[in-house]
């Protein structure tokens, strides 16, 4: 059975009596393991995908199952629920809480989930020395670099081991030093078995992935597979595939 | 025409905030004009006792006037806020600081107008309502309200001099302004603030000695520096403890996982810490109004009810002569012709000599005589023969056997050391004709001797022959009956007393006491809650992208409700406590004051401390409902 089945979803936004169409027929699966990149242009309907798949927004029709649970169904409370202990969230802008330093940031959700503390601690060490936090646990968020932040952002996702880690834009606000590297980190846990689905319009950023869909006025409009080629070779029909769908809509 | 454009849209698109301005600028306009109406009219000033009344109000005015000043410019710093980002941007479009300066000056000028309208419509309405109050206060109904020009430009006058003072502060806050800024407020994170313990120490420290003065103070001449000393002690550790202590106890409440890392604790323990160092000033803020209104509507209420206790302390008969000549036949025969002559009838006329009182200290074992500004008690003698005429009692005294009285009861011991010999004593808990000699400020304390002797030599002072009784007839002729055996007699002011005149008398000093108390309480329970209001609002704004992260992170609608309660509610509770426990301290203070009016009433002053206390908290609960409603629709709007 596939992780997450998406079928023939649909968003429509009110607006001053008038009908807005973010998403008009998507249909989706993801099996455990996998690592998905979503891509399209601004306003193609990616973060509406991305926000009815973390259950802060609802399809108007069509059903959204993770593991067999109809998410469309979800009580705010249950929605609230399983978005700590299913899910992990890596922003574009981090959204990291100046408020706690690193280590309470990373604690958020297993403390929103009444987790013991030695617990708490026992997840966070290895993860952790693996993301290369380690010494800046104590300090503030406003006190480290962005890729820094992106690393303490992406520990907060991972810690309660979630059955699909979500990402909008993860490197947008990244140099490519630190893009390159937070990207290897999805890669490593990818490679260890952690689902990963992304929302991205770089196209570098998408070749880690295992799988490109294409989105555009709200249907996905072309999927590539990586398969067994290598990185620069699946880049090269990534870019590929985004000029023609520029070109197309410049001929259309 | 641009200025007028984005002045206006600037003054329709946060109608909340300038709202809130013009109803807090408005009320205190209108308690502002209700002052200076009162100060200005004629009737009040030629009533009974209207220029001890006059004056009352005149100090009342002066802390209006300055509350007012200072909470217009606490409440334009955060209109000021808000309007700092909209300038920058208005100021990276091209504008230049003129037109700001402009654009200001309009939005002010708008903002004056509307309030001084609204605050005098207010005003004059309401000074209606506050002179019927002062008519059932005082008991005098000649008192009429009328309309005052002078009130009205005075009040425009000094609000304009606020409005522009405000204005002054703005300009001086646009020079600061550099639309590069606007770009780093985002990304620039508040810097958690350090537990200094030095400053908290030295908190507690005048905390403590304030506390120590105030209750250590014993009522005379000399306490109102003390007092004084007291409050401003107080007021800094109050701000210091808020300041620091709260930090240092939320940072010990942190360094305890088990209970920082619950979902309440963890989100409420660290949003508290991370603007404690903004919060302590507001909170002790909130924490001293509210001290504020407790001890003036405790003090005055207590004042006002406890009005016909002291009249019947004072004036235990209708009429009291206390003169150091012995009453003659022709005096007596004279006083009650006066009576036939003014239509009134004299009864129960008792009459005792006493030793003229020696002014010094009761303490727990001995009188020590002391003329001086520390003086709080007056010691007088007469024997046991004069006291069973006057009591009607049959009660024995032999040797150097003494009984004593005082009228708060505070004597104990068995034992009491005069003149620097020990007598024997005991309490006795009634005498008719207590008097306060000369009306004082000293407590009255009375010593029972076996005889005359011992009387003088207790306190060698000449005798005082005092006469008492009591008259029926109506109010008027009773007044006037004093009025002539005072001129007929030829007695000094301090030696007549009449409980008509006295009652009258307390009746306009405190009811205008009461009258003032409640206009100021009015006055600062607005300007709390106002402060509450705008903290919640600027703290709202500032939360709503913090809860929207964590809701993301899976906290549901119902957790943020209860995180913000439990936050919102610790907040709230530190500056109540804080004013209580204040209060307690206070307390004997309060009581001292009130014993210079010769109130001794415990249980009158807790009642009355008690059902202030319920009313606060209850009111203040209200505003705690309403501003956490808005505190959590701006949480919850994203």
């Amino acid at each position: 059975m596939p992780l997450l089945t998406l079928e023939h979803i649909r968003r429509i936004f009110k607006e001053n009596s008038q009908q807005i169409v973010a998403l008009k027929d998507i249909s989706l699966t993801v099996e455990a393991g996998d690592y998905v990149a979503i891509m399209g242009e601004s306003g193609a309907g990616k973060t509406t995908l991305l926000n009815i798949i973390a259950t802060l927004d609802k399809a108007s029709s069509g059903t959204i199952k993770l593991e067999g649970q109809d998410l469309n169904e979800l009580t705010e409370r249950n929605a609230a629920k399983f978005r700590r202990e299913q899910l992990g969230f890596v922003f574009q802008n981090f959204n990291l809480l100046n408020t706690f330093n690193n280590r309470d940031n990373i604690f958020l959700p297993l403390v929103l989930a009444k987790k013991s503390h030695q617990d708490m601690i026992q997840r966070l060490k290895p993860l952790a020395a693996q993301l290369e936090i380690t010494s800046i646990l104590d300090r503030y968020p406003y006190e480290i670099s962005g890729g820094q932040r992106q690393r303490v952002a992406a520990a907060r996702a991972l810690i309660t081991q979630p059955q699909l880690l979500l990402a909008d834009e993860p490197t947008g606000a990244l140099d490519s030093h630190n893009a390159t590297s937070l990207l290897q980190l999805f890669d490593q846990v990818n490679n260890q078995g952690q689902t990963i689905l992304m929302v991205t319009h770089s196209a570098v950023t998408a070749s880690h992935s295992k799988r490109t869909l294409f989105i555009k006025d709200g249907v996905i409009f072309h999927e590539l597979i990586r398969g067994d080629q290598d990185q620069s070779a699946y880049l090269a029909k990534i870019t590929g595939s985004l000029t023609a769908l520029a070109s197309e809509e410049v001929q259309s | 025409m641009i200025h007028w454009k984005l002045a206006s849209h600037s003054l329709t698109h946060h109608g909340r905030e300038n709202g809130l301005f013009v109803l807090a600028s408005s009320v205190l306009i209108a308690i502002n004009y209700i002052f200076w109406n009162l100060l200005a009219n004629h009737s009040l000033k030629q009533s009974m006792n209207g220029d001890i009344l006059i004056n009352i109000i005149g100090i009342g005015l002066v802390f209006v006037v300055m509350i007012a000043v200072i909470f217009m410019f606490y409440v334009n710093s955060f209109l000021m806020k808000r309007r700092n980002q909209e300038l920058g941007l208005y100021n990276m479009l091209g504008l230049t600081r003129n037109d700001l300066r402009i654009i200001l000056i309009i939005e002010n000028v708008c903002l004056y107008l509307v309030s001084l309208i609204i605050g005098f419509v207010l005003g004059m309405t309401f000074v209606k309502l506050a002179f019927l109050v002062l008519q059932r206060l005082l008991a005098d109904y000649r008192i009429k309200e009328t309309f005052s020009m002078s009130a009205v430009v005075i009040v425009t006058m000094i609000f304009g001099l606020t409005f522009v003072a405000i204005l002054a502060y703005d300009f001086l806050r646009i020079r600061q302004i550099r639309p590069v800024d606007l770009w780093k407020l985002s990304e620039k994170g508040e810097q958690e603030p350090k537990s200094r313990w030095l400053t908290g120490m030295i908190g507690v420290i005048l905390l403590g000695s304030g506390y120590f003065i105030a209750v250590t103070t014993k009522p005379n001449a000399g306490s109102i520096l003390r007092f004084m000393i007291a409050v401003i002690l107080v007021v800094m550790g109050t701000y210091l403890v808020f300041i620091t202590g709260s930090i240092i106890f939320l940072k010990f409440l942190k360094s305890k996982p088990a209970f920082y890392y619950q979902p309440n604790h963890f989100i409420s323990i660290s949003g508290m810490l991370y603007r404690m160092k903004q919060n302590g000033a507001g909170l002790a803020s909130i924490c001293l109004l509210c001290t504020s209104i407790l001890v003036t509507i405790i003090a005055t209420t207590s004042l006002f009810v406890g009005e016909q206790n002291l009249v019947q302390l004072w004036n235990p008969y209708d009429i009291i002569t206390t003169t150091p000549q012995p009453i003659s036949q022709q005096m007596r025969s004279r006083t009650a012709q006066i009576a036939k002559q003014t239509d009134v009838k004299m009864s129960s006329r008792r009459q005792y000599r006493m030793t003229t009182p020696t002014a010094g200290n009761l303490k727990a074992d001995r009188f020590v005589k002391n003329e001086s500004s520390k003086t709080s008690h007056q010691l007088g003698t007469l024997t046991i023969s004069e006291y069973n005429q006057v009591q009607g009692t049959h009660r024995q005294l032999t040797g150097n056997h003494l009984l004593i009285y005082t009228p708060d009861n505070s004597y104990r011991n068995h034992w009491i050391t005069l003149n620097g010999k020990k007598y024997p004593v005991k309490v006795i808990h009634h005498f008719k004709m207590a008097v306060n000699y000369q009306h004082s400020i000293f407590q009255p304390v009375y010593v029972i001797t076996a005889n005359e002797r011992l009387a003088q030599q207790i306190n060698p002072t000449p005798w005082l022959y005092l006469q008492g009784f009591n008259l029926s007839g109506s109010k008027q002729n009773q007044k006037r009956f004093s009025f002539i055996l005072q001129q007929t007699l030829h007695l000094q002011n301090t030696e007549l007393s009449s409980k008509v005149i006295q009652q009258a008398l307390f009746k306009s000093l405190f009811g205008g006491f009461l009258f003032v108390g409640i206009l100021i309480s009015i006055t600062m329970s607005l300007a709390t809650a106002l402060i509450i209001y705008y903290k919640q609002v600027s703290e709202g704004i500032a939360d709503a992208k913090r809860f929207q992260t964590m809701q993301q992170v899976g906290l549901s609608q119902a957790e943020s409700k209860k995180a913000i309660h439990s936050q919102v509610l610790l907040v709230f509770m530190l500056p109540i406590v804080g004013a209580v426990i204040h209060l307690g301290f206070a307390f004997p203070a309060i009581r001292s004051v009130l014993t210079i009016f010769s109130m001794y009433n415990l249980k009158l002053l807790m009642t009355v401390s008690a059902a202030t206390i319920a009313l606060l908290v209850a009111c203040y609960l209200g505003v705690y409902w309403l501003t956490t409603t808005v505190y959590q629709r701006l949480v919850n709007r994203s």
